[in-house]
C-alpha cells in the first residue's frame, strides 16, 4: 500500500477521489490489483498502457461474457486500458454511482456495433453472450425474445432501442443497480 | 477516441446526417456534424488554438487524416439540410448544459474542443458556466483523464473563492450521501459472504446476510440480559435455588443459566427481580423496533425502484440478468444455465398462455381444496401429538435402561425435530399436486411451512406448560396431607430446559442432515458413482426458515433461560461456518431465481410474524400463568406483572380509580368501535388511492406508446425530406445537429400532450 501511495501526488489523489466514485483507500486499493496485473509495467510507469490480454486476466473480468466490450468502453484509446481508464471502470461499477451513470455505461457496454442504438443485431449478440456461447436458443426463440424486447421497450418503432427508450426500461428493473457491481 | 466508429468510414451513410458534410468551408470539426456559425466565416485553416494560451496541450480535434477523409466522404444525400440549420444557429456561445451534452456523445461523434468553447464566453456568464460543468462533472460519463483536464483547466480560471467553495460543498455532499446509506461492509464475515456471492451470486449471499443480522441481533440481547439480569446474580454470590431442585441437567439445572437460580430478593440497592422482568420485556421490545426498522429502510428503498408489476419482464431479464460480481468460473456458468432455463420458459409461457377448460380448472380447484384440507389436517395432527406425547410416555418398550431414560429425557424434542424434518418434505411433495406457477408454488410452500414452525413451537410450549404444572396441582392436593418434604415445583425450569433441549437437539439435527445428505451426496458423486444425480441445490428458502425457527425458539425461552440468546449466538456462528463450507464443497446454486431485491424483506416479514406469535404466547404466560411458589424471582406474587406494582409502590388511588375505570367495558367497547371506525377509514382512502394510481399509470402507459409515436412522427416530418423512413439515425444524433430543433421537439411535445385530455 505504501508503494502504490508514494505514485501519486495528493493533487492526483484528490482529483481521483473528487471525479470518482471511490474513496481514497479504494483508489489505492485498484491501483495494487491494477497493478497485480504487470507489476512491471506499472512499476515503471504509471500511466502504463496494458493490452486487453493482460486485463481479460482479472479475475473479476475473466468469466464476464461482457468483458471485451467492457474493455472496449473504458479504453480511451482502444488497444488497451491505463490506470485511469481502469479507475474509471471500477468507478462506475462501483456501489456509490447513482443509476444514470450505470445506466448510461450499461447502454453503451451493450452497443456491439457502437453506434449509439440498441439494434436486433446488438440484442441478439447480447442475448447470445448471456446464454453462453453453444447456441442454447434455437433461432426461433430468439427471434421471440428479441421480438418481445422490442415490442416492450421501442417506441418509436425503428426496430431499434435509443438511449431514451433504454433508459426508461432499464431504470425501472429493481435488480439493475445490485446486479451492474463489481467489488474489488 | 476509438477510430473504428462507422461515422467516419461510412461513405454511403445510412442518413444523410450521418455523413458528414463534404463542403470544404466547415472547418471546426466539432462533434462532427456540428458546425459553429462564427468559424463558417473564417478561412479554410485548421483550427490551430489546439494549444492553449497558456501553452496546455487540450482537447485534441480528430486531425488532419480525418479532414481529408471526411472531405472526401462523398455525401450523397443533401447537406442541404445541414448547411440550412447550420445558418441558422445562433452565434451564441455554448452554455454549461450544451458543454456537458455534447462531452457525453463525444465517444461517439468526436472530441469536443472544449477550450474553444468555454473560450467564447463571456466574463458574466463565464463563472456560471464553470461552476455549472464543475458541479456535476463527476456524473458525466466521459473518461477521467479528460475530466481530470478538465476540471483543472476550469480551476485554473476561476478564482480561489469559488473554487473552495465549490469543492467544500462537494465534499459535503459526498460525506451526507455516504452517511445516509448505512454501510454493512463494517463488521463480520464480509470475506465470507463475497466469496460466496462470488460463486452464486447475491440471491444466496442474502441468506448469509440475514444470519449475519441474527447474529448481530442475539448478540445484543444476550448483552443486555447477561449484564443487567445473570451478573448481578453471580457477583451477589447467593445460590436462590430450592434445594431439592434437580432437572434433567444435572448441575447445571441450578446454575445461573435456568430461571431457578434467579433470586427474589433486592441486593443492596439493585431490585433484581424487577430488573429481570423489565430487562426482558425490554429486549423484547428492542428486537420489535430493530425489525421493524429494518424492515421500513428496506421497503421504502425498494418502493423508489419497484413497480407493483412487473412491466417489462423480457427486457429487464435481458439487461440485467447477468449478475457482475460473480467472478469464478463455476458460479458463471451455473449463472448462464439459469439464464437460460428462464428465458426458455419466459419464452414459452409467452407463447402458450394457459388455457384451461372449465372442467380443468374445477378438477384444480376440487384438489386445491382437497390439499389444503390434508395441510390443516397435517397441522392439526402434529400438534396433537407433540401434546400427546408430552403429556405421557409409553415406556412399555422392551429397551434398555439408558435408552429409555434417554428417551424419556428428550422424548419432546426429538419428537419436535422429527416432525420438523418430515412435514416440509410432505408439504414440498404436496404442492406439485396443486399445478401453481412456480413462484406462488414457493410461497405457498413457504408459508405453510412458516405455518406449521410457529404452530408446532407454540403447542411445544403450551404443553410444556400443562405437564410442568402437573406437579403443582400435585402439591396442591399433598398439601392438604401437610406432608413436609414434597417434591420442589419449579415448571419454569422445566420448561427452559426443554427449550434447550429443544434448541440442541436442532442444531444436532441441522448438522446431522447436512452430513447425510449433502457430503454424503457430494462425496458420492465425486467418486463417479451415481453423477446424473447431482449436487443438490441451496435452497434458501427452506434455510431461512430453519433460521428463523431457530431464532423464535430463543424469543420462546428467553424468559425461562437468559442465556439462550448467547445460546442463540454460538448456534448461530456454528450454522453459518458450517453452511458456508457446505455452500462451497457440496452444494450448487438454486434454478429458480427469486428476485434478490424482494427476498430480503420477505424473510424480514417472516421474522417479524413469527416474533409476534412469540411475543403473545410469552406475553400470555406472564400475565395469566401464576409462577411457581418455589423458585424464581417471582416466587412471592400471583402474576409476574404484579412485580412491578408490588415493588414500584402502589399508585396513587386516582390513578388506580382511572385504571380500573378505563377497563370497564363502558370504555372499552366505545375504544374498540373507534379504533375498527379508523381501520375502515384508511382502508378506504388507500383503495381509492390505488385506483387513482392505476388510473395514472394507465395513462403513462398510453402516453408512452401512442404520445410518443406522435410526437416522433412529427419530428420526423420536420426534418423530412428523404429522411421520411427515418431509420437509422439515432434521436441524439437528431437532437445534435440542430440546438435550435430541440426547442421545436419539446414545443411539438407540449403541444401534442395538452390536446389529449
Amino acid at each position: 500500500m505504501g508503494a502504490s501511495q508514494s505514485a501519486f501526488s495528493e493533487q492526483e489523489l484528490d482529483d481521483y477521489q473528487t471525479l470518482t466514485y471511490l474513496t481514497k483507500k479504494e483508489i489505492l486499493h485498484v491501483h495494487k490489483r491494477f497493478a497485480t496485473l504487470d507489476s512491471g509495467a506499472v512499476g515503471s510507469d504509471k500511466n502504463a498502457k496494458l493490452p486487453f490480454t493482460k486485463v481479460k486476466e482479472l479475475p473479476e473480468l475473466k468469466v464476464n461474457p461482457f468483458k471485451d466490450q467492457i474493455m472496449k468502453v473504458f479504453s480511451s484509446s482502444g488497444d488497451g486500458m491505463t490506470f485511469e481508464d481502469f479507475l474509471d471502470m471500477m468507478s462506475v461499477f462501483s456501489d456509490d454511482a447513482p443509476k444514470a451513470v450505470k445506466v448510461e455505461y450499461a447502454f453503451r457496454i451493450y452497443d456491439f456495433d457502437g453506434d449509439d442504438m440498441l439494434s436486433s443485431a446488438d440484442l441478439k449478440e447480447l442475448i447470445s453472450r448471456l446464454t453462453g456461447e453453444d447456441n442454447a436458443l434455437n433461432e426461433e426463440q430468439m427471434q421471440q425474445l428479441i421480438d418481445n424486447i422490442l415490442e416492450e421497450a421501442d417506441l418509436d418503432d425503428d426496430d431499434s432501442l435509443s438511449f431514451a427508450e433504454f433508459e426508461h426500461v432499464i431504470s425501472k428493473a429493481p435488480d439493475f443497480v445490485s446486479s451492474f457491481r463489481i467489488r474489488l | 477516441m476509438d477510430e473504428s466508429h462507422p461515422l467516419l468510414t461510412n461513405t454511403q451513410g445510412q442518413g444523410s446526417l450521418r455523413a458528414a458534410p463534404s463542403a470544404p468551408d466547415y472547418q471546426a470539426f466539432d462533434n462532427q456534424g456540428l458546425v459553429l456559425e462564427t468559424d463558417l466565416t473564417e478561412t479554410n485553416t485548421l483550427p490551430s488554438d489546439d494549444r492553449d494560451d497558456r501553452g496546455v496541450d487540450i482537447g485534441t480535434v480528430p486531425g488532419g487524416a480525418q479532414q481529408a477523409d471526411i472531405s472526401t466522404a462523398a455525401c450523397e444525400a443533401d447537406t442541404v439540410s445541414i448547411v440550412t440549420i447550420g445558418e441558422e444557429q445562433e452565434k451564441v456561445a455554448l452554455g454549461g448544459e450544451e458543454i456537458l451534452f455534447r462531452l457525453r456523445l463525444a465517444h461517439i461523434y468526436g472530441d469536443l474542443d472544449w477550450a474553444n468553447h468555454l473560450r467564447r464566453l463571456n466574463d458574466k456568464s463565464r463563472e456560471d458556466v464553470h461552476v455549472q460543468i464543475l458541479d456535476k462533472l463527476r456524473e458525466q460519463p466521459i473518461s477521467i483523464h479528460q475530466k481530470i483536464r478538465l476540471s483543472r483547466y476550469l480551476r485554473d480560471r476561476m478564482d480561489t473563492t469559488s473554487v473552495s467553495s465549490l469543492t467544500s460543498q462537494q465534499a459535503r455532499k459526498r460525506q451526507k450521501s455516504r452517511r445516509s446509506k448505512f454501510k454493512p461492509s463494517v463488521g463480520i464475515w464480509n470475506g465470507n459472504i463475497g466469496t460466496i456471492s462470488a460463486y452464486f451470486g447475491s440471491h444466496v449471499a442474502s441468506y448469509f446476510v440475514f444470519l449475519k443480522f441474527l447474529v448481530y441481533l442475539d448478540v445484543l440481547m444476550a448483552l443486555l440480559l447477561f449484564g443487567l439480569v445473570t451478573l448481578p446474580q453471580i457477583l451477589s454470590n447467593n445460590n436462590a435455588a430450592p434445594e431439592g431442585l434437580s432437572g434433567d441437567f444435572g448441575v447445571v439445572s441450578t446454575s445461573v443459566i435456568f430461571f431457578g437460580a434467579y433470586s427474589d430478593t433486592k441486593w443492596g440497592f439493585y431490585d433484581r427481580p424487577l430488573a429481570f422482568f423489565l430487562t426482558w420485556a425490554a429486549v423484547n421490545v428492542l428486537c420489535f423496533l430493530v425489525i421493524v426498522s429494518s424492515m421500513y429502510i428496506r421497503y421504502s428503498l425498494s418502493k423508489r425502484v419497484e413497480t407493483s408489476e412487473d412491466e417489462f419482464p423480457f427486457s429487464t431479464t435481458v439487461f440485467s440478468s447477468w449478475d457482475h460480481a460473480l467472478t469464478k468460473p463455476e458460479g458463471a456458468g451455473l449463472r448462464t444455465n439459469v439464464i437460460i432455463t428462464n428465458t426458455k420458459e419466459m419464452v414459452r409461457e409467452e407463447r402458450s398462455p394457459d388455457k384451461s377448460t372449465c372442467c380443468q380448472s374445477t378438477g384444480q380447484f376440487v384438489i386445491r381444496a382437497v390439499v389444503n384440507m390434508l395441510v390443516v389436517a397435517v397441522l392439526g395432527g402434529s400438534g396433537y401429538l407433540i401434546y400427546l406425547v408430552a403429556d405421557t410416555w409409553d415406556s412399555s418398550l422392551d429397551i434398555p435402561r439408558w435408552l429409555d431414560d434417554l428417551l424419556r429425557t428428550y422424548k419432546l424434542p426429538l419428537v419436535v425435530a422429527a416432525l420438523k424434518m418430515f412435514v416440509p418434505l410432505i408439504f414440498d411433495q404436496v404442492i406439485r399436486l396443486e399445478g401453481y406457477a412456480p413462484r406462488t408454488e414457493l410461497k405457498v410452500t413457504i408459508a405453510r411451512t412458516a405455518l406449521f414452525y410457529l404452530a408446532s413451537l407454540v403447542v411445544f410450549l403450551l404443553s410444556m406448560y400443562e405437564v410442568s404444572t402437573q406437579c403443582i396441582r400435585d402439591v396442591n392436593v399433598t398439601a392438604s396431607t401437610a406432608t413436609k418434604n414434597r417434591a420442589v415445583c419449579c415448571w419454569e425450569n422445566e420448561v427452559g430446559e426443554e427449550v434447550v433441549k429443544v434448541v440442541l437437539i436442532d442444531l444436532g439435527q441441522i448438522l446431522l442432515t447436512t452430513l447425510l445428505f449433502d457430503f454424503l451426496r457430494a462425496a458420492v458423486i465425486k467418486c463417479g458413482a451415481f453423477t446424473s444425480l447431482g449436487y443438490r441445490e441451496f435452497t434458501v428458502a427452506s434455510e431461512v426458515l430453519d433460521v428463523i425457527y431457530g431464532q423464535s425458539l430463543v424469543w420462546l425461552g428467553l424468559f425461562f433461560s437468559p442465556l439462550l440468546a448467547a445460546m442463540g449466538v454460538v448456534k448461530l456462528v456454528i450454522v453459518f461456518y458450517f453452511r458456508y463450507v457446505t455452500a462451497r464443497m457440496c452444494k450448487v446454486p438454486p434454478r429458480t431465481f427469486f428476485r434478490a431485491s424482494r427476498s430480503g424483506n420477505f424473510f424480514m416479514f417472516i421474522l417479524l410474524i413469527n416474533f409476534f406469535v412469540c411475543f403473545f404466547t410469552m406475553a400470555y404466560a406472564v400475565i395469566e400463568l401464576k409462577p411457581s411458589t418455589d423458585c424464581g424471582p417471582f416466587k412471592a406474587e400471583d402474576h409476574v406483572f404484579e412485580i412491578l406494582t408490588s415493588r414500584v409502590g402502589d399508585l396513587p388511588t386516582w390513578i388506580r380509580d382511572v385504571i380500573v375505570y378505563v377497563s370497564t367495558p363502558a370504555i372499552v367497547i366505545p375504544v374498540i368501535l373507534f379504533l375498527l371506525l379508523g381501520v375502515l377509514y384508511f382502508k378506504a382512502k388507500s383503495a381509492s388511492y390505488t385506483r387513482v394510481i392505476d388510473k395514472l399509470r394507465e395513462q403513462l402507459r398510453f402516453e408512452r406508446r401512442v404520445e410518443k409515436r406522435e410526437v416522433f412522427a412529427r419530428a420526423r416530418i420536420i426534418y423530412a425530406g428523404p429522411q421520411v423512413s427515418g431509420t437509422g439515425s439515432s434521436p441524439r444524433q437528431r437532437q445534435m445537429t440542430t440546438v435550435s430543433s430541440r426547442t421545436s421537439i419539446t414545443d411539438t411535445a407540449t403541444t401534442s400532450s395538452l390536446s389529449h385530455p
